[in-house]
């Protein structure tokens, strides 16, 4: 017994001292049905949910209620699919008969009046596999659109006649299906309606081919288009509230049938995935499988081994561009059609069992956890031995609710305190920079958030963990996203920023480098172009077949460029005389074409050819045009290189003289292009080769002749960047962190772009950009020390602790103070070290520095300041155990430089007009005090609890006579600024100037104070 | 100082008991000279502003020409510092109290009389305004929340009229010289006052002699 209890004992530590969930919770309710559901119709009127069990052969009838199933309808076999009439009188069942043996009587549809519960059966000659009812001028019930694997049927529910409208190709299903297929691979069509069912989208599958239908009920008319889409869509379709555009599966397409978005790596479902749009949220619901990230390939074999199984998840999507704006784990897969109610409280899915109920009016009352950053970053440098802390904030985004949450990362030197709890919570990330102090550039670290008790899957956070000498140039930005693409705004000063998971092209000020607005693109931008006349900004997409145009004086979105079917625009440059684009072509003529685009009219098309050459072109290639407009560029991963000559208007060279190329690309006014480390000619000739020893190219971008080039080794190195003039690059700059190469399908990059006001480089890279000066390769003079005084009275001595000014020369390349609470110890480049311990820095110039001195130094020190220019010569000093100072930084009216010892009275400085009267508690504000108890972390603010004293007891007399001193140490929320509170005898003498004399070991100081009676 | 004071008043209240008493209060105007200030940053005045003054006597007539009288004289008047046409103020008061010798010009009991004072006793400054560290003109002065006794000396002339046979009218001029009180207007280090301070203090009051 005793053994047992010993058992259900550990389980229970084992389960307490996980630090990881256990099984997630889920969003919605699942209500099985015992069969396949086939399709759903909600009737709000009577508060239930019909389901069509296909291979039960009845309509199942759920409470909204209580979500159970409260009675069923036997119907005829196979119920393949369902639809109400508007007026909610009639409930129509398409019943698919395409079983084997043949049996064409078996097709047909059932018509129930849900009022007196009467049945009809209407034989509909093909099998029928998708109906809906739409809306009629004429009559309430409105009139029922059944499609059959052959043509569309009007069917009037009041007549019961039966019409044939547009014969399309057969969609050839047979029954019975291999296990484990039924109902999705038999249903190959859907049809939906908007919300006031006017308009209909209808799409059928042939096997090698989709049809996608548009049925406009108020004018009859059906429109149509033959669509070989890959990936391939499930029959899944929703419509916006004007009809405008649907989803289908995977795709919004137009009225048109133009593809305005797709969602990002996605693939042919069989039977998994659904959508609904959302009209009161403008928001898309939807499951869309993706592509297996986890499976493996064996290298011998070319076996692929699926990875696990991905859990299933409901999406909440950007009707714009399908980004994910959250993802919920759900019970079980969407398997068919889904619906809303009117208010958009609840949504209704064909799923697994049978119905997948989410109460997406309750999201708020869902737990839900979510990090308010997506980045955190973490600066340090060599100086810098000491824990970095940054705090993130994990909350429920709904509002609140106590969720759990549990953070975790396997990086080495990152502890996270704490690491789990209940929202909201603010956690604590530490790093030691230990870990890192031969990594100079930036790490990044995924940074694991889940929960057990919420529903949401949350985005991971990324920490970037920063290392820097004093050598490396420029200053980053953080930007959270993957950055693609750069441009800056020739004529304005902005630059504009691709980033392409967020779905966004991010505009920053070029003078603050503050992000000043978020330009929403279609599905995975990937290349922007400015148009020639420069008021213009086009943006490329892998997800759509459109360009999104920006108006740049407003910042206005236009109307899109729409490119021909299976045309996605990669990228895209205008030459004077055209515009073009490299799209990747899905459809027939290869994988990748060159479009013509007419910016008028908003369209592309593809050119026949490409002058004397073919037009079938790398889809991975890449347009850079000329700044001039002479000439565009086209450069290729596989060595492929091409010029488009704007006065021959047609492509006159085309050379491949190496077999791979990528990174960097860029067209100069001088004929003269860049294409990975190559130098070519006007006729694309190499001229020269860059050198290679600093890494991988990243970016590069023409100054007239001249020009601005990066380089990575590593994504954790510092990375590089060179000067280019004759053809050739100058001495590699090491700059504060790695720029960004190209990855995924992109193989070229730009990730450099000189402001056009010359005032600075931006650089994409790890974290962001980087901002680099125009003259950032200048030479500088190495720092000099010259001497060290306590910050108080610009004395000697000083103390462990306390506030000091650094005199010398070139020790900072600007003027720069912090409001950084603790104190950095590397500010502007600058970063002094006594003893090789690091100083927490409060203000750098090129003559001065204030900062802290460590508490951990004593007697003779060695101080020693690094900076871009070099490292000083040590400067020797000594240090004493205290060395009370007392600042003369007050000022009264006019007066300046007065000792800053104040009044309780009224907090005012003592002077001759606020002078000291007996009684009287006065605060004496100093530096130099010494070591305290407890003891304080070098840089860091004062606790209030407890508080830290000084450790050596501080005396203080006015005129001979003791003062009672009450407290003497740091002061709370201050960093190396301490205070003594003493309180002036009855006894004091009074004066004009009676001497104060504050004494500490053996090291005082003195002043005259005025005492009056 | 004070001690001296007691002992007069001691000696004023011993003697009583067979003597002519006689009590009054006066009120008027009080004027007072500014001093002079030599500061490195120029010249100025200190001083105190014009005002109002108050009090009150006690008189013993001892003989028919001469008397004695112990006076009690509150001065309500700010500090004051001027230069180039700036001003710096600072609440404040006065208290005088001193003991004069009468000569009258005819006996006790006429009519009307004219009468000379000289008396001696202790004006006691005190600065009362709120500090601050910061004051206009602080380079010529420090006007200071505190009290200060200094001696002072007092000659007054006036006339009695009697307006009953035990009521009469009273009024004067009296002068109260003192040496200017350097620590409630403080001159700074290297700067220096003048050293009289003169205050004109005319008066109308009634009495009553019993």
């Amino acid at each position: 017994m005793m053994r047992w209890n010993g058992y259900l004992l550990s389980i229970a530590l084992a389960a307490m001292l996980s630090a990881s969930p256990g099984i997630a919770a889920t969003f919605g309710t699942v209500v099985p049905i015992g069969g396949h559901a086939s399709d759903i119709a909600l009737d709000e009127a009577r508060g239930v949910l019909y389901v069509a069990n296909f291979t039960a052969n009845r309509i199942e009838v759920m409470s909204l209620a209580d979500r159970t199933i409260r009675s069923s309808m036997n119907v005829a076999p196979q119920p393949a699919a369902i639809s109400m009439s508007p007026d909610g009188k009639y409930l129509i069942i398409a019943h698919y008969g395409n079983i084997t043996p043949a049996d064409p009587s078996r097709n047909a549809v059932t018509l129930i009046n849900l009022d007196d519960n009467t049945r009809q059966t209407f034989s509909t000659g093909d099998p029928p596999l998708a109906v809906t009812f739409l809306a009629s001028k004429t009559q309430a019930a409105g009139l029922a659109l059944v499609v059959t694997t052959t043509s569309f049927l009007v069917f009037d529910p009041i007549t019961g006649s039966m019409t044939s409208s547009t014969n399309f190709g057969n969609v050839p299903k047979v029954l019975p299906a291999s296990l484990d297929t039924l109902p999705s691979q038999v249903l190959t069509a859907a049809i939906s309606t908007n919300p006031d069912r006017t308009i209909a989208y209808a799409i059928a599958d042939s096997g090698s081919a989709q049809a996608f239908y548009r049925i406009d009920a108020s004018s009859g008319d059906i429109t149509g288009a033959l669509i070989v889409a890959s990936p391939k869509p499930l029959p899944r379709l929703s419509v916006s509230p004007d009809g405008s555009w649907a989803m289908a599966g995977l795709y919004k397409f137009s009225a048109t049938y133009d593809n305005m978005a797709q969602f990002p790596n996605a693939i042919s479902a069989t039977q998994i995935g659904g959508n609904i749009v959302d009209p009161n949220n403008n928001v898309i619901w939807a499951q869309i499988a993706v592509q297996d990230t986890n499976a493996k390939t064996d290298p011998i074999t070319g076996v692929v081994t699926p990875g696990p199984a991905a859990p299933p998840t409901l999406m909440r999507l950007d009707p714009d561009n399908l980004y994910v704006q959250e993802t919920y784990s759900t019970q079980e897969n969407i398997t068919g059609r889904m619906v809303l109610s009117s208010d958009s409280s609840a949504l209704y899915a064909v799923s697994d069992s049978g119905v997948t109920v989410f109460p997406i009016g309750r999201m708020n009352q869902q737990n839900r956890v979510k990090a308010t950053v997506s980045d955190v970053v973490a600066r340090s440098t060599f100086c810098n031995r000491t824990v970095i802390t940054q705090t993130l904030n994990i909350t429920d985004p709904g509002g609140g609710h106590t969720a759990d949450f549990y953070l975790s990362t396997n990086a080495p030197g990152v502890t996270i305190s704490p690491s789990s709890g209940r929202v909201p919570a603010t956690v604590q990330v530490r790093i030691d920079p230990t870990y890192y102090q031969n990594q100079n550039g930036t790490v990044s670290v995924t940074l694991s958030l889940s929960s057990a008790a919420g529903i949401n899957v949350p985005p991971p956070v990324r920490l970037l963990i920063n290392n820097r000498n004093p050598d490396q140039r420029g200053t980053f930005f953080n930007v959270p996203g993957t950055l693609t693409d750069l441009l800056a705004d020739p004529i304005r000063n902005r630059f504009y920023v691709v980033a392409q998971d967020l779905d966004q092209v991010l505009v920053f000020d070029s003078t603050t480098y503050q992000q000043v607005a978020a330009l929403k693109t279609s599905a995975t931008p990937t290349q922007i172009a400015f148009t020639f006349d420069r008021k213009y900004l086009i943006i490329g997409h892998d997800n759509a077949q459109q360009a999104w145009v920006y108006d740049l004086d407003t910042l206005q979105q236009q109307a899109p460029i729409l490119f021909p079917p299976g045309h996605y625009p990669r990228s895209i440059a205008e030459s004077g005389k055209t515009m073009l684009a490299l799209v990747r072509n899905v459809g027939a003529g290869g994988p990748g074409v060159i479009d013509r685009i007419d910016f008028n009219a908003r369209r592309a098309s593809q050119l026949p050819s490409l002058g004397v050459f073919t037009n079938s072109v790398n889809p991975a290639g890449v347009l850079a045009p000329a700044p001039n407009g002479a000439s565009v560029l086209v450069a290729m991963p596989d060595g492929n290189v091409m010029l488009y000559d704007a006065n021959a208007d047609t492509f006159t060279v085309s050379r491949q003289d190496v077999k791979a190329l990528g990174g960097a690309y860029a067209a100069s006014s001088y004929n003269t292009y860049i294409v990975g480390n190559s130098v070519l000619n006007a006729s694309l000739v190499p001229m020269g080769t860059l050198e290679t020893s600093s890494g991988s190219s990243s970016g590069f971008a023409f100054i007239d002749q001249g020009g601005f080039r990066t380089m990575q080794s590593s994504a954790g190195s510092p990375g590089v960047i060179e000067r280019f003039a004759s053809n050739t690059t100058g001495a590699a700059t090491r700059i504060v962190e790695a720029p960004l190469v190209p990855t995924g399908f992109q193989k070229f990059i730009r990730t450099v772009a000189p402001l056009y006001d010359r005032s600075g480089v931006i650089a994409l890279t790890v974290s962001g950009f980087t901002v680099l000066p125009w003259n950032y390769d200048a030479a500088v003079a190495p720092p000099k020390i010259a001497s060290v005084v306590n910050a108080a009275d610009g004395k000697l001595p000083v103390a462990p602790g306390g506030l000091i000014s650094v005199y010398g020369s070139q020790m900072a390349p600007v003027n720069l103070a912090t409001k950084e609470i603790p104190l950095p110890t590397v500010l502007a480049d600058s970063c002094l070290t006594v003893n090789g311990v690091p100083v927490p820095v409060l203000f750098v110039s090129s003559g001065q520095i204030n900062g802290q001195l460590p508490f951990n130094v004593d007697g003779n020190a060695s101080m020693t300041l690094r900076t871009p220019g070099g490292i000083s010569d040590n400067f020797n000093f000594s240090i004493l155990p205290a060395a009370p100072s007392i600042f003369r930084s007050g000022t009264a009216g006019s007066d300046s430089g007065l000792a800053t010892i104040t009044r309780a009275d009224n907090g005012e400085l003592i002077t001759p007009t606020n002078p000291v009267h007996p009684g009287d508690t006065i605060t004496i504000w100093a530096t130099g005090l010494g070591r305290t108890s407890p003891p304080i972390d070098t840089g860091a603010p004062a606790p209030s609890d407890p508080l830290p004293a000084a450790v050596i007891p501080a005396d203080v007399t006015l005129g001979g006579t003791a003062l009672q001193v009450d407290y003497a140490g740091l002061v709370p929320g201050s960093v190396g600024l301490y205070q003594i509170n003493a309180t002036v005898p009855r006894t004091v003498p009074q004066g004009l100037e009676i001497p104060l004399v504050v004494k500490q070991g053996g090291m005082s100081t003195t002043l005259s104070l005025r005492v009056v009676k | 100082m004070m001690t001296r004071i007691v002992f007069l008043l001691t000696a004023a209240s011993a003697a009583s008991f067979a003597q002519q008493w006689e009590f009054g209060g006066l009120g008027g105007g009080s004027f007072l000279n500014t001093v002079g200030v030599t500061a490195p940053a120029g010249s100025a005045t200190a001083g105190f502003a014009n005002g109002a003054a108050f009090g009150g006597y006690a008189g013993y007539n001892s003989y028919k020409h001469l008397g004695g009288e112990i006076h009690y004289t509150y001065l309500p008047t700010s500090l004051k510092l001027s230069a180039n046409g700036s001003e710096a103020t600072f609440s404040g008061n006065s208290h005088a109290i001193h003991y004069d010798v009468v000569f009258r010009t005819t006996k006790k009991d006429s009519k009307a009389q004219a009468y000379v004072g000289l008396g001696a006793g202790v004006k006691i400054f005190r600065g009362t305004g709120t500090e601050h560290a910061a004051q206009n003109l602080s380079n010529y002065g420090y006007l200071t929340k505190t009290q200060q006794f200094e001696p002072m000396g007092t000659v007054a002339v006036g006339v009695k009229v009697r307006l009953a046979p035990r009521v009469f009218l009273r009024t004067e001029v009296r002068d109260y010289i003192s040496p200017f009180p350097t620590q409630v207007i403080a001159p700074p280090p290297g700067v220096k006052y003048g050293s009289i301070l003169n205050n004109i203090v005319p008066m109308v009051g009634i009495g009553i002699d019993m």
